[in-house]
């Protein structure tokens, strides 16, 4: 069975799915890329934007979101503290 | 360069200095450690990234209490130290050994914490609080100190063996080494009074710990990013 994701995992995920896409996006792709449902999803997002990770941005009444300079610094972070919980073994 | 390895073995002076350069790197590198720990530990408020910088935080502090007393050793403190005489130049060197010894002591059970996945706070302050007793009560016994560090580090030692062998990867092997490398450099003293050469030996061992960690540490930062 797969491991539950911590909270800090999906925002990685989401912002990386972001990130991958050119670092713009529909909420459709984050809600199938990020195999979560669209209630947590509203959750995420809503917290991710707070956070200044990602922000949203209308174009031709669609709603898109975009990763900022702080998500992708997050995600660099999140990278190197991954690959240092590896190498510990922790 | 004239330095031989064998000037080392024969030279006190030569010796205290190699040990001191050995311990300002390891300041360097265990605080780098705990500073990518204490990162972990504000990104994703996961308590075993606390203890992971609490340990290398502490280990950082021990090495610098370390090199302090070497310091002061060097510039001839060492016979009021040695000779246990209560002048108010001895005061100092006291208490630092004693913080030197507390830290090394919480280093080792920090990682210990971290490494078998203790969880519950009680727990962990237990843990503390006997590492913390055990820690003070080896201020006259050098040996017993050495022996107790080895065996908290023999957890950390089991532990990074067993991930190594279930991923094989280069990096986990040379954590597991590094740890090793602390375990042997407290071990041995087990046998450094019928041997003297085991000390530099011991330091030298310690130094090859200290580089796979700042390795490691420098393939972690210096990662490509995509």
């Amino acid at each position: 069975m797969a491991e539950r994701r911590s909270k800090h995992e999906i925002i990685y995920d989401i912002l990386n799915l972001i990130s991958q896409k050119g670092g713009k996006v529909k909420p459709t792709h984050i809600l199938y890329g990020g195999n979560l449902s669209h209630d947590r999803l509203k959750k995420y997002l809503h917290e991710l934007i707070e956070a200044g990770f990602i922000g949203a941005v209308e174009e031709k009444g669609k709603i898109y979101y975009i990763i900022t300079d702080k998500g992708y610094k997050f995600i660099e972070e999140f990278k190197k503290i991954e690959e240092m919980t590896t190498a510990f073994g922790i | 360069m004239s330095f031989e390895i064998s000037t080392l073995f024969s030279d006190p002076q030569a010796f205290r200095l190699f040990s001191t350069i050995v311990q300002a790197l390891g300041i360097v590198v265990a605080f780098m450690i705990s500073y990518l720990g204490f990162k972990a530990y504000k990104l994703t408020n996961d308590r075993k990234y606390k203890y992971f910088f609490y340990g290398f935080l502490f280990l950082s502090l021990s090495f610098l209490a370390n090199v302090i007393l070497n310091i002061l050793l060097r510039l001839g403190y060492a016979k009021y130290f040695v000779e246990k005489r209560y002048t108010p130049y001895i005061a100092p060197m006291f208490g630092i050994y004693y913080f030197f010894l507390i830290a090394v002591m919480l280093a080792y059970v920090s990682l210990a914490i971290v490494y078998s996945d203790i969880k519950k706070p009680n727990k962990i302050w237990l843990f503390y609080f006997w590492t913390f007793i055990v820690g003070v009560y080896t201020f006259r016994d050098y040996l017993l100190f050495n022996m107790f560090s080895a065996l908290l580090l023999s957890f950390v030692v089991l532990f990074t063996f067993e991930k190594y062998r279930e991923s094989r990867k280069k990096n986990q092997l040379a954590i597991f080494l590094a740890f090793l490398s602390l375990f042997l450099f407290h071990f041995l003293v087990i046998i450094e009074k019928y041997a003297t050469i085991i000390l530099p030996i011991r330091y030298i061992i310690l130094l090859a710990g200290l580089v796979l960690l700042l390795v490691t540490l420098l393939k972690i930062h210096g990662r490509k990013k995509k």
